[in-house]
């Protein structure tokens, strides 16, 4: 393997084709970060549940009558059974289906069936759920593994001041802005596209130029990588206007654009002038991955869509269009959706690693460094063997 | 240093409300150290009345920083000699003879921490949670602040012109709600309710106040039947003991059990000295010691302070009282020296 002068590439292939390397990155990264498990209005009322997977670890939170999140390992302290499926409702207490063993809201064992009979003398508070951590950060709910977990605040504190300037709490979820892919791609292949700046201009050249990719500032804190680039020049002028959405409020005038950080491991947050969304990866094996997109607008009435929708309709029509002019329905080249654009590449990449003949090209000074430094902290995190 | 008593100078006496009373002191700068304070600590005054020395814990009511002074806030007790005499007879310019802060009932700002932190304040418990509450709003600016103020009526809140500038100044860091059990008919101030603090009215309060850090910390401080009331409703929540933490402020402390104690020989670690003495049937451990000629620090006397704290190494005791200790501090060994009654005829104890 030739490697370049500029460093690429920093990971070997296998990173991205092998089951041993995926193994311990689910070991040493999934299961170690604080992982996204949901938006905090998933969870409202007393009793209600999820269920999320954090690496190795299936781990639910449920809320308590104090309102309060409480996470623990989902396996029953008797022979391991998932307590807990997906998401719903209990009422005071959280009963193992195999044999009734019982925990109540603080994971403590209250009865096991025949225990007389069956365990003469077994002291029950030694037999409590396992606790993981669970706390609210920008309005996304996050687990972590390890009852004592370093702080969310500690994790993410960095990058915070090169986030958008808003609350995503005070957002409300649409249902348009859901989707969930399977995509024929390793998790890093994923991460590397999102973050790469060379592509934007290129790939996308029709479908986000409304953005202008010539004054990205973006850089790695920590393990994050932050992004923000302006509206281009022609919607900047009037972008009250033509928004195609209710512009959502606190972002100051000449920072108006979009912040797309790429939180690890593989959580990208999309946070624009007009919409907010979770791109969250979840790696399901070497060479495949779910991409589950979650949107958030600004909290105005039905109206107020509409009417924006109307009054720019006729705006991006004249700015916006496709990068080829096939047929949208076979080529994803032609669909005019960026995000179609971005899963043809990484499968398209995937599927080359395969050939004997693919060797890693040169890699761009500036606009695919971001690559190169998240598969430095990739490398990182790989090596920290505890 | 563990036990001196330092006249200090009153700097300003400022009247809260009605009855309630702030008193400022000058720390000179060479007691700076001595009496630098964490949020929710006490100092003692020390007054001579009848040639006798009378010792009473009081909690420093601000947080320490931003040119704040050290200062206590007092509402007269009807039997309180000391209580009383600072309301009506100190002024700016007395001496007064001052012990350094101390006490367990404290709040650490934690800066790279988010945590929900909630007050549950009755009456003169308010003086606790306002160090508490300006020390985490200035260090600690990602918690989010609930406090639940029980009162009579209005006028008798204390803190409320500056509570309010708090939350003003702070609207995302700090809600405050009041609660009234005896408003005043006439009074402008509509208070968030009216009545005890119930079960009831916990649930509603906590279903309103929801908590968005997962670090939920609950600090109560009012008179024991309400601390017990909330202790208890908010237990009924499923809210984990080791997030409660209580302190008594005014009322009575409940009635006192039996004491079955015997008499015994106490091996004191008196600050690294070994001391043996004998204890009497019916004698506190700190009346014991004091009768030995020796000075161990305390204050209140009734269990509320913590001033008296020691360790027991071996040997039993029963304590009458013991607000001023969490759970986790009894089961390492922690006893409140002036609560504390022999109930094995050996035992040892060390004063650190
Ligand atoms: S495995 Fe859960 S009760 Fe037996
Ligand atoms: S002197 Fe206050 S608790 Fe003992
Ligand atoms: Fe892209």
């Amino acid at each position: 393997m030739s490697t370049h002068s500029n460093g690429m590439p920093v990971l070997p292939k296998e990173a991205y084709t092998s089951q041993e390397w995926f193994d311990r990155e689910q070991a040493l990264i999934f299961s170690k970060t604080w992982a996204l498990a949901g938006f905090q209005e998933d969870i409202t009322e007393p009793g209600q549940y999820i269920s999320v997977q954090a690496g190795l670890n299936n781990i639910f939170i449920v809320m308590g009558r104090d309102h309060r999140l409480r996470a623990f390992h989902n396996i029953c302290r008797h022979r391991g059974t998932q307590l807990l499926r997906a998401e719903g409702k209990t009422q005071k207490a959280i009963t193992c289906p195999y044999h009734d063993w019982t925990y109540d809201l603080e994971g403590n064992l209250i009865s096991v069936p025949e225990q007389e009979k069956e365990f003469p003398g077994i002291d029950l508070s030694c037999n409590g759920l396992k606790k993981a951590s669970v706390d609210i950060w920008r309005g996304m709910l996050w687990v972590h593994p390890d009852e004592n977990a370093p702080s969310i605040v500690n994790w993410f504190g960095d990058v915070e001041p090169y986030l958008a300037p808003y609350d995503p709490a005070g957002l409300i979820e649409t249902e348009e802005g859901y989707s969930k892919h399977e995509i024929k791609a390793n998790w890093k292949i994923i991460v590397e596209n999102y973050i790469d700046g060379y592509h934007l201009a290129h790939l996308h050249s029709h479908t986000l130029n409304m953005y202008d990719h010539s004054k990205i500032e973006c850089e790695f804190i920590g393990p994050h990588f932050a992004f923000w680039e302006p509206l281009a020049d022609f919607y900047a002028a009037e972008v009250e206007k033509v928004t195609p959405m209710p512009l959502i409020p606190g972002i100051p005038k000449d920072r108006m654009g979009a912040w797309v950080p790429m939180l690890f491991p593989g959580i990208g947050l999309g946070e624009s002038e007009n919409s907010w969304s979770t791109f969250h990866i979840t790696p399901v094996a070497p060479d495949r991955s779910i991409v589950e997109i979650r949107t958030r607008v600004a909290n105005e009435s039905t109206w107020a869509f509409t009417k924006a929708a109307m009054a720019s309709a006729s705006f991006w029509d004249k700015h916006l269009g496709t990068k080829y002019n096939g047929d949208p329905n076979v080529d994803p080249m032609s669909s005019g959706d960026f995000m179609l654009e971005d899963i043809y590449a990484c499968e398209q990449q995937q599927k080359s690693l395969q050939s004997p003949y693919f060797e890693h090209g040169p890699s761009s000074k500036h606009g695919e460094k971001p690559v190169r430094d998240h598969q430095s902290v990739v490398a990182k995190w790989m090596e920290s063997d505890q | 240093m563990r036990n001196v008593v330092y006249p200090l100078r009153v700097s300003e006496v400022i009247s809260e409300t009605k009855q309630a009373k702030t008193i400022r002191f000058d720390v000179p700068t060479e007691l700076i150290d001595e009496f630098h304070w964490r949020p929710g600590q006490h100092i003692t005054i020390e007054l001579e009345a009848n040639g006798e020395k009378l010792r009473r814990p009081f909690t420093i009511s601000a947080a320490q920083g931003n040119g704040r002074s050290l200062q206590i806030t007092v509402k007269p007790n009807p039997d309180g000699i000391v209580s009383k005499y600072l309301c009506s007879a100190v002024k700016a310019g007395h001496q007064l003879n001052v012990m350094p802060p101390f006490g367990g009932f404290t709040l650490v700002p934690r800066s790279d921490h988010q945590r929900t932190l909630y007050f549950f304040a009755g009456g003169s418990g308010i003086t606790p949670a306002m160090a508490m509450i300006e020390a985490a709003l200035e260090d600690e600016p990602r918690s989010k602040l609930y406090v639940l103020y029980a009162n009579r009526s209005a006028d008798g809140i204390i803190f409320k012109e500056h509570l309010e500038q708090l939350a003003e100044r702070y609207p995302s860091q700090l809600e405050v709600r009041h609660i009234l059990s005896k408003p005043s008919m006439w009074s402008m101030f509509s208070p968030w309710k009216s009545g005890r603090i119930s079960k009831d009215v916990i649930l509603e309060y906590l279903s309103e106040c929801r908590p968005i850090a997962q670090d939920a910390q609950y600090f109560i401080c009012g008179p024991d039947s309400m601390n017990n009331d909330v202790r208890g409703a908010l237990q009924n929540c499923d809210v984990p003991a080791d997030r409660i933490h209580a302190e008594s402020f005014g009322g009575d402390t409940g009635a006192q059990t039996e004491v079955t104690s015997v008499p015994a020989l106490l091996k004191l670690d008196y600050y690294g000295e070994a001391i043996e003495l004998e204890v009497a049937e019916g004698q506190s451990i700190m009346n014991a010691v004091r009768a030995a000629g020796l000075e161990p620090p305390y204050s209140c006397q009734s269990g509320i302070c913590g001033a008296c704290k020691a360790q027991i190494k071996s040997g039993a005791v029963h304590m009458q009282a013991r607000m001023a200790l969490e759970d986790a501090e009894v089961a390492k060994g922690a006893i409140l020296t002036c609560q504390s009654y022999a109930t094995t005829p050996e035992l040892s104890v060390s004063f650190r």
